[in-house]
């Protein structure tokens, strides 16, 4: 085999060190995404802390909308609108960062997001 | 009026280098990826092999025009791939830089290797984050990336300390 020097096992160690922690930082269900945004009809702004376990009732704009709160997550489960999407969509999840009863005016997004772009395409 | 160019024995080892990482890259574009990102960077072999030969000026040479050569064969040449490619190598370029200014400490080809794959893999993904795809989730793929860049680092290090102990009796 090949001969490594000190600083070559060290540079090793470290990069296996700063793996494990990345691994760490962004697998585990940290406080990243420990609040969420509801909207009401783009102008009434809720913070809501998804690690306080509860079941919110909001006034939209057709009526009222109940949503649920545990272990960091939250969904939509009970919504006047016809077609229950919003129920559907299940919990909001970093991918889609979004659920939203439309009909109701209600839309919720993890609130540490800055409102930037998804994906830009040339 | 005719140029003339005259080129040193030194400009013919650059180019013999540069072809054969041009052929490396250009080869490895085709190979089918599980992740957009991974790659396994042989072509980087020749850049470590160039450095340890004829020193940071050679690798320079040799890791750029593979970058630019390369991506007017496949295809891609001022594209985001090719945006990838050069911020990737520029920033193996600079830890080069960085490896021939301490002098204290002896890195062997393997450390340089390592140190190499995770500076490509971290000058892209800061590239793709603040240019193409600004969205937060886009950081639970670095470790995944990361990991490959280590994998392949090593494995990088140890075909080109093989290989560069091969050539050794000619240098």
């Amino acid at each position: 085999m090949i001969n490594l020097t000190s600083a070559d096992k060290v540079i090793l160690l470290m990069s296996v060190l700063i793996l494990a922690a990345l691994y760490y930082f962004t697998w585990s269900n940290g406080e990243s995404n420990r609040y969420a945004s509801l909207y009401v009809a783009d102008e009434k702004r809720y913070i809501i802390d998804l690690f306080e376990e509860k079941i919110l009732t909001i006034d939209g704009v057709q009526g009222v909308s109940k949503l649920e709160v545990a272990e960091g997550r939250i969904r939509f489960i009970e919504s006047p609108c016809s077609s229950h999407f919003c129920i559907r969509s299940g919990w909001l999840n970093q991918t889609i960062g979004l659920i939203a009863c439309l009909p109701n005016g209600i839309n919720v997004h993890f609130s540490n997001k800055n409102k930037t772009y998804d994906a830009i395409n040339f | 009026m005719q140029l003339r160019l005259n080129p040193s024995v030194k400009d013919n080892q650059i180019a013999a280098l540069a072809a054969l990482a041009i052929g490396i890259h250009v080869l490895e574009s085709v190979l089918p990826s599980p992740l957009p990102g991974l790659k396994p960077g042989f072509a980087n072999i020749i850049t470590l092999i160039a450095f340890a030969k004829y020193g940071l000026e050679a690798a320079a040479w040799v890791s750029v025009l593979r970058v630019l050569v390369g991506s007017l064969i496949i295809g891609t040449f001022l594209s985001p791939t090719f945006v990838l490619s050069l911020s990737g190598a520029l920033a193996s370029i600079v830890v080069l830089w960085f490896v021939t200014k301490i002098k204290k400490i002896e890195i062997s080809l393997f450390g340089i290797a390592v140190l190499m794959a995770m500076a490509h893999v971290f000058a892209q993904f800061i590239v793709v984050y603040w240019f193409f795809i600004p969205h937060e989730a886009l950081i639970n793929i670095l470790p995944i990336l990361l990991s490959a860049a280590v994998i392949f680092g090593v494995l990088n290090g140890v075909i080109a300390s093989k290989v560069y102990e091969k050539l050794k009796p000619e240098c």
